[in-house]
């Protein structure tokens, strides 16, 4: 019977040892500088299992308050999506504020900030991708090391707490030399791998790794969504009218 | 160490060597691909200059190619804009320069009709034409607008600033609005709208109320004989044979006159905040509907002197009142609206309301129409393990308080009693009844109704199946005439978006309402009715639609 518990203590300090190397690695990661004022122009592309493609432009301004990040995004093309403008308002603590102008309803209308599994515009993001996570949002386990693209990697199992997540877990390749997160593998409540998203075109703005580039191929759909930012702008003054619902109309 | 010890052990050494090696199912795609779909995005910068301080100018337009392919037994013909083929442009332009902006678009119909005459083709309207200016906190606009209010989704009682033209059905389009308009946020949480219009426009309603005036009423009933000998004493002396005398139908659509009183004018104050976005209206409005001011001829009925019958010389019967004409007039309503909007976990909810107060303010005059009170509730919700699919439930309604339902109870078979019909008052008020509330398209007192709408999303939102439905039930209406079972539209559509912008659209809008008339065991549609009204124009249908814009 020692002999038993013995053997359970062993595994389970193990495993501990496991998820709290992980929320170490994962708080390197939160602890990375981040921009209190962004904004940039991104364009999107949406690629389905037979080639064909959709653009999508759009401008993103984002600003840190101190009661959670506020961001304001306009699509600019194509046509048929021109002019919608999403608001948010974020809390850290509490659900955000989300509006959405529809210009062919020429109407501001109110957001649910449930939802998050739902599709960003068509794309293979979701509103949980889009969102501002912190460390307590999840546990953590270590699982292991790998090397991609020349860069040596921690991989972190992120289970998120909040049962509205779309996803049961994540994996995630944090960067040694850097701790920022090349890559993630998000797994569907059923455990089946759903999407991969990776980023490229790492670049250091004013102290902050913000990638230019990012990649999600959705693994269920066989659809791919290819996200591209220029004019990255960081901690730069930003009219705190952007996020006003004046600008919305 | 125990040998289970050791076996545990060395399971978790073998587990941990074996992750250095890495997970080689988990590598990424090869890159070759992805850098070339990257190097195939560009950003237009010149596409980011939709901000207030750039100076740009943008050319746009919309195009939609509409067939339609009526299904109903006896209404297939493709008369009006309902069911006529054709083609609509909108074409414009948006310049934007130093916080003013001007948009100025306009509208190209070629519709189809019967002979399909070249020349009839084309129907030109205005839409859009403004000049707007962006301050701080102040947006001014002057020109033809479109506003919206309310927050509920698809109804929207508190929306009435744009007259409507229901020319394409009841699902109707705004109609630009002539006006000033000024949106001040004193506040991040607070926006105070006002709106001046200097003359109320016209909508264009489903019905031509002068044509569904009858013509009998401005006929003269001539009494030839009455009754001498009956086995109802009550009937003695009254008329029993009638020759009728046709006149003139005059009927005039008075516009409002054309002065600045007869505008109109509107504030909103909304105030968006954490738990809920809400707001408050008043608009001073003039009612899109027409109420009939009719003059009355006395004439005399009976020729006392060729109907062989001791009349005495109290009998007044011999003098009956006709309609002489009728003016259609649009009067003053006063609007109170309200709107909520929130969510509660994955449901988004909402809740509005308008009262609409006429010039009959104490509901005690029949020649004007009611009061009435529209109102919609519903919530909307995302289904689906990806939250793709879409569905929104509404259920709205109107109440008219003191609705006069009784009109075939107190006029047997509609017509006026004969003993009655040369009192001016008692024949005054048989007109009004049988027209006020008619003309204002009323024919309830209580409408009760339930939307559903559900939008699906396949391949990606590349294949988009939606299906409308809407079933009305009407109470406190005339029973007498009949039972009304409700009404019904159905609009199924499957939206197939091959490229950006534009989109294929196979559908069918589908109205009927149910009526069984009294003794009569058939239940039919009552084209007295909206959704009665449009069946005839229920049809499938294709689309095409393209957009596009140019800077």
């Amino acid at each position: 019977m020692k002999k038993i518990l013995l053997n359970i203590f062993i595994l389970s300090a193990l495993l501990n040892a496991a998820g709290g190397r992980g929320r170490e690695i994962m708080q390197e990661h939160y602890s990375l500088p981040k921009a209190d004022t962004m904004s940039c122009l991104a364009i999107m592309m949406l690629v389905d299992n037979k080639n064909n493609k959709k653009m999508r432009q759009l401008k993103i301004v984002e600003k840190d308050t101190a009661d959670g990040k506020n961001s304001f995004i306009e699509f600019l093309s194509p046509a048929e999506v021109k002019g919608t403008k999403f608001l948010t308002y974020g809390y850290d603590n509490e659900d955000d504020e989300q509006r959405l102008f529809l210009p062919d309803l020429n109407k501001i209308t109110r957001i649910k900030s449930s939802g998050k599994g739902k599709s960003f515009m068509g794309s293979d993001l979701n509103y949980y991708d889009m969102e501002t996570k912190s460390l307590d949002d999840s546990t953590y386990k270590f699982r292991s090391e790998e090397t991609i693209k020349n860069r040596a990697c921690y991989i972190v199992t992120i289970f998120p707490q909040d049962k509205d997540v779309p996803y049961q877990k994540m994996d995630a390749w944090v960067a040694k030399d850097n701790y920022f997160i090349y890559k993630y593998i998000c797994y569907d409540k059923n455990g089946r791998k759903y999407k991969t998203i990776t980023f490229s075109a790492v670049k250091k703005i004013k102290g902050v790794l913000i990638a230019a580039r990012t990649k999600v191929h959705n693994h269920l759909d066989q659809h791919l969504t290819l996200m591209k930012m220029d004019n990255i702008k960081v901690n730069q003054a930003v009219n705190p009218a952007v996020f006003s619902i004046k600008n919305l109309k | 160490m125990s040998y289970l010890q050791k076996i545990i052990l060395s399971l978790l050494l073998y587990s941990f060597a074996a992750a250095q090696e890495g997970d080689n199912t988990n590598v990424s795609e090869p890159a070759a691909d992805a850098d070339d779909l990257f190097a195939e995005m560009q950003i237009e910068k010149k596409s980011a200059a939709g901000s207030n301080t750039a100076r740009c100018l943008e050319l746009n337009g919309k195009h939609k190619f509409l067939l339609r392919i009526p299904f109903l037994e006896g209404k297939t013909a493709l008369d009006g804009k309902m069911k006529a083929p054709g083609f609509r442009n909108s074409l414009g332009f948006n310049y934007n320069k130093n916080n003013i902006t001007v948009i100025s678009e306009l509208q190209f119909d070629f519709f189809m009709h019967k002979g399909g005459d070249w020349d009839e083709l084309t129907d030109f309207k205005v839409l859009e034409n403004a000049i707007y200016r962006n301050a701080d906190k102040l947006t001014i606009g002057a020109g033809y607008q479109f506003y919206t209010w309310g927050s509920a989704d698809e109804q929207n009682p508190t929306d009435n600033l744009n007259p409507l033209d229901y020319s394409l059905g009841p699902d109707a389009e705004k109609i630009p609005l002539l006006s000033v308009s000024l949106n001040y946020f004193p506040s991040r949480k607070i926006n105070i709208e006002t709106v001046l219009a200097p003359y109320s426009q016209a909508a264009l309603l489903p019905l031509d109320i002068a044509e569904e005036i009858p013509e009998a009423v401005f006929n003269k009933n001539l009494i030839s004989s009455v009754y001498t000998n009956p086995a109802n004493t009550n009937l003695l002396g009254l008329p029993k044979t009638w020759s009728v005398a046709a006149e003139d139908k005059q009927v005039t659509t008075r516009a409002p006159a054309y002065k600045l009183h007869s505008g109109l004018a509107g504030a909103r104050i909304s105030f968006f905040t954490k738990a809920a976005d809400f707001s408050v209206s008043y608009l001073y409005d003039l009612d899109p509907f027409y109420t009939p001011v009719i003059t009355l001829q006395r004439y005399l009925a009976a020729d006392l002197s060729n109907i062989d019958f001791p009349f005495s010389n109290n009998y007044t019967n011999a003098y009956s009142y006709r309609v002489q004409k009728i003016a259609l007039k649009r009067k003053r309503v006063h609007r109170l609206g309200c709107d909520l909007r929130f969510s509660a976990g994955p449901l988004g909810l909402w809740a509005e309301a308008c009262y609409s107060i006429t010039e009959d303010l104490k509901l005690d005059n029949y020649k004007i129409r009611n009061h009435d009170l529209s109102w919609t509730a519903g919530f909307d919700t995302d289904l689906g393990n990806r939250d793709q699919h879409y569905l929104n439930f509404q259920y709205y309604g109107r109440f008219i308080p003191a609705y006069y339902h009784s009109f075939y109870k107190d006029y047997p078979e509609g017509q006026p009693q004969p003993e009655k019909s040369g009192d001016k008052k008692y024949m005054e008020k048989y007109y009004y009844r049988m027209f006020t509330d008619r003309a204002a398209l009323y024919t309830e007192g209580l409408l009760q109704a339930i939307a559903v709408y559900l939008d699906l999303s396949f391949k990606n939102g590349k294949y988009q199946p939606h299906l409308a439905l809407s079933y009305q039930l009407p109470r406190q209406y005339d029973q007498q005439a009949g039972t009304r079972y409700g009404g019904l539209f159905l609009n199924p559509e499957v939206n197939i978006a091959p490229a950006d912008s534009f989109h294929i659209l196979l559908g069918a809008n589908y109205y009927r309402s149910f009526y069984k008339e009294k003794g009569s065991s058939k239940i039919k549609n009552n084209e007295q009715t909206q959704m009665g009204l449009f069946n005839k124009d229920s049809a499938a249908y294709i689309k095409f639609t393209y957009e596009w814009f140019s800077k």
